[in-house]
């Protein structure tokens, strides 16, 4: 069977039917009906940037494929002897490995190795473009406690400006038929989602009653470049969902956040630790859906 | 053989627009609008019906390294760009020493004369300190370039005072921060979506008013903007020509034909500084052509800079080889806005302010070295763009002719 897409870049280069089909073969990971076999081909995993979460979670999701899993350091590879990017990929390919894991803190790297290798790339975050299996996680995870995602109403919080999982999210969400809403502090939440269907939402009081879930982003303060927030305290007063707002939510609505928490800040602890929030699910559902996009990309399925 | 080139518009030395045919015989025009009959079997006839003769197209081009200078300056030429001038490049090379400047004007020989180098304002293009203004014009040099904005108002106020004693015209390089700001692209819904930092049109709109409150006390200096891309930006150049008739200002065809939308790829080929703008933005553009706004079409050509291996957008240096699409794009663009042929002639020749060339006009005994560009608006013909980008066109250029040989037909 000819594979639905070669790469995992980001959400808006997926169909719908790339995505759900992600989605099905992380519940079918999940509930043992499929167990994936990657007959110890090698993963090499190429992070340019600090990740705790998403580098563990690959790692993890590439043991359990019985994928052998390689992690490069950056610091002391051939980089720092002036190789170029294209040419350590090259190099890695022809080493024998059989994906590519990659995040970098530009956006676009992704996408470019893809364009040079034969192999599966597999964006695990570049950058204020895409982290797609973060947001095929958050996919799965709403999925999992809202049911079919056509016509729920899922609000993206905080600073949409400089997030890869917004942006993987509207375009996931988008496909699956969800309603999207952004809030944040204006400058902060871009005028042009509003071309991609996304409803702007500047009073959070006002919108939280209507949704299913909310997806609280991290503010970003290492991305920020200039772009001041008049203070934490403020920002938490507009913005963090605060035990108070988190009364406005409807009973079933739920909280997702991708991690790291600022905690007192984006999000109360209270709520962070409450009963609507799903975070832990995200984490433990993320090893899955990693799972799923290797063995899709590499056809491990048995 | 000779060569006969008939039905073509060109200008004469009355600066009117006439049909003529032109009769080349080795590198000479040697009969202007009469082709005897009895050479006929002896010639090879191009009709150039409803195409315009443009004896000095004119680019301004960025600096290759100073070794390739005689190489780049015949590949452009044979491209149809007669007339170029060298501008620094902080990506490669500045044009600072006046020893550079004469060895430069020393290698090309007979073809200096169709050469102008504008020197480089600053030391090594920088902000911090001055090059040797007067000895860069007297090696050579036909202007000063300023390829960033000197943001120290003292230095930049000394600078300006210098270049108005020396009395040459000043060419401002784009008006962006790019680099200093670490923007890749235009600021807006395409940076957001591929995730990389961009820089907005009212940032060039920003930079346009300094430099020309800068300028309020230098009304004599000739300024020329080589490449606006904001409609705000060409605007207010526009208005200050009310009170200021030594100013022109420049635009890509480019920036009139392709907007940030094509880089949602992240497309490197066209990763251009000033950067593509909003469809919006573009489609004003276009229409500021036909409107008098625009002096001049720059091709923004940048040559292909050392080691040709591929680089990601994000580390792509800014620029790229437009040479081979500028004419097919131009005319696309003056046919499309149904200008008249003077004012291709207009587009494409050197900005009247800067007079870094002798204008040319195409008679007896002149050099036979024209482009021959197309006005055709019926023949929207598909043509593939910087090796992958397919795109319709009309018009486009039918002769390619240097010193008497025709390069392209």
């Amino acid at each position: 069977m000819s594979k639905l897409f070669n790469h995992c870049i980001g959400l808006r280069f997926l169909t719908k039917e790339s995505v759900v089909s992600i989605l099905d073969e992380a519940k079918k990971i999940k509930s043992g009906d499929v167990i994936v076999d990657l007959k110890n081909q090698s993963v090499v995993h190429v992070f340019f940037e600090p990740s705790t979460r998403t580098r563990l979670s690959f790692e993890m999701a590439t043991q359990r494929c019985h994928a052998f899993p390689m992690m490069l350091d950056v610091e002391t590879s051939s980089l720092t002897k002036g190789e170029s990017l294209v040419d350590m990929m090259r190099n890695i390919e022809s080493l024998g490995a059989r994906a590519v894991v990659v995040r970098h803190s530009n956006g676009g790297i992704p996408y470019f190795i893809s364009q040079q290798l034969a192999i599966p790339v597999i964006n695990a975050g570049d950058g204020y473009h895409e982290h797609p299996s973060q947001g095929l996680l958050d996919l799965f995870t709403l999925q999992e406690r809202l049911g079919d995602l056509s016509g729920k109403h899922i609000l993206i919080l905080g600073d949409i400006m400089h997030s890869r999982v917004a942006k993987s999210n509207i375009w996931g969400l988008l496909s699956m038929g969800a309603k999207v809403s952004v809030a944040g502090p204006p400058n902060l939440v871009p005028d042009c989602v509003k071309k991609w269907g996304v409803d702007v939402c500047f009073n959070l009081d006002d919108c939280l009653p209507n949704v299913d879930a909310v997806n609280v982003l991290r503010i970003q303060f290492e991305r920020q470049h200039g772009i001041a927030l008049p203070s934490i305290r403020e920002y938490r007063e507009q913005f963090g969902l605060t035990q108070q707002r988190q009364e406005l939510l409807s009973d079933h609505a739920i909280v997702l956040h991708p991690g790291p928490i600022n905690r007192g800040v984006e999000l109360d602890s209270d709520v962070a630790d409450g009963k609507k929030n799903v975070i832990l699910d995200q984490v433990s559902n993320g090893v899955f859906v990693r799972m799923a996009i290797l063995s899709l990309l590499m056809d491990g399925a048995s | 053989m000779s060569i006969a080139i008939v039905n073509g518009k060109l200008l004469d030395e009355q600066n009117k627009i006439n049909v003529r045919n032109l009769l080349i015989q080795g590198k000479k025009i040697t009969g202007v609008g009469y082709i005897p009959d009895e050479d006929e079997g002896a010639l090879d006839v191009f009709d150039v019906s409803q195409s315009m003769i443009l004896p000095s197209t004119f680019d301004f081009f960025s600096m290759p390294e100073v070794g390739d200078i005689v190489k780049y300056t015949h590949r452009i030429q044979s491209k149809g760009m007669l007339h170029l001038a060298y501008l620094p490049n902080d990506a490669s090379c500045a044009l600072d020493r006046p020893e550079d400047i004469a060895r430069m004007i020393d290698q090309l020989g007979e073809n200096a004369e169709r050469v102008s180098f504008v020197a480089c304002a600053s030391k090594a293009n920088g902000p911090n300190e001055l090059s040797e203004l007067s000895m860069l014009i007297s090696a050579g040099a036909k202007a000063i370039y300023f390829g960033r904005i000197i943001e120290n108002e003292t230095l930049f106020k000394q600078a300006l005072t210098y270049v108005d004693m020396i009395g040459v015209p000043i060419v401002f390089g784009p008006m962006t921060k790019m680099e200093k700001n670490g923007a890749h692209l235009n600021a807006g819904a395409t940076s957001f979506e591929i995730g990389i930092r961009g820089e907005s049109e009212d940032d060039e709109l920003s930079s346009v008013q300094y430099v020309l409150s800068m300028l309020q006390s230098h009304p004599n200096i000739p300024i020329h903007f080589q490449s606006i891309s904001s409609i705000a930006a060409l605007q207010l150049i526009h208005s200050m020509k009310q009170h200021r008739s030594n100013l022109s200002v420049g635009v890509s065809p480019f920036h009139l034909v392709f907007s940030d939308e094509y880089l949602s790829h992240y497309n490197q080929r066209l990763k251009f500084n000033p950067p593509l703008r909003s469809s919006e933005t573009m489609r004003l553009l276009r229409e500021s052509l036909t409107n008098g706004m625009v002096d001049h079409l720059t091709s923004l050509h940048h040559p292909t800079l050392g080691d040709s291996q591929e680089k990601s957008f994000f580390d792509h240096s800014f620029g790229s080889e437009t040479i081979d699409s500028f004419f097919q794009v131009v005319s696309h663009c003056l046919v499309e806005s149904q200008l008249s042929l003077d004012y291709y002639h207009s587009l494409l020749s050197c900005p009247q302010s800067l007079s870094l060339v002798q204008p040319l006009v195409l008679g007896l005994n002149s050099n036979a070295s024209f482009i021959v560009l197309k006005a055709v608006a019926e023949s929207l013909q598909s043509h593939v763009l910087f090796g992958d980008i397919e795109f319709e066109l009309q018009g486009g250029v039918q002769v390619i002719m240097k010193d008497g040989e025709l390069m392209n037909t």
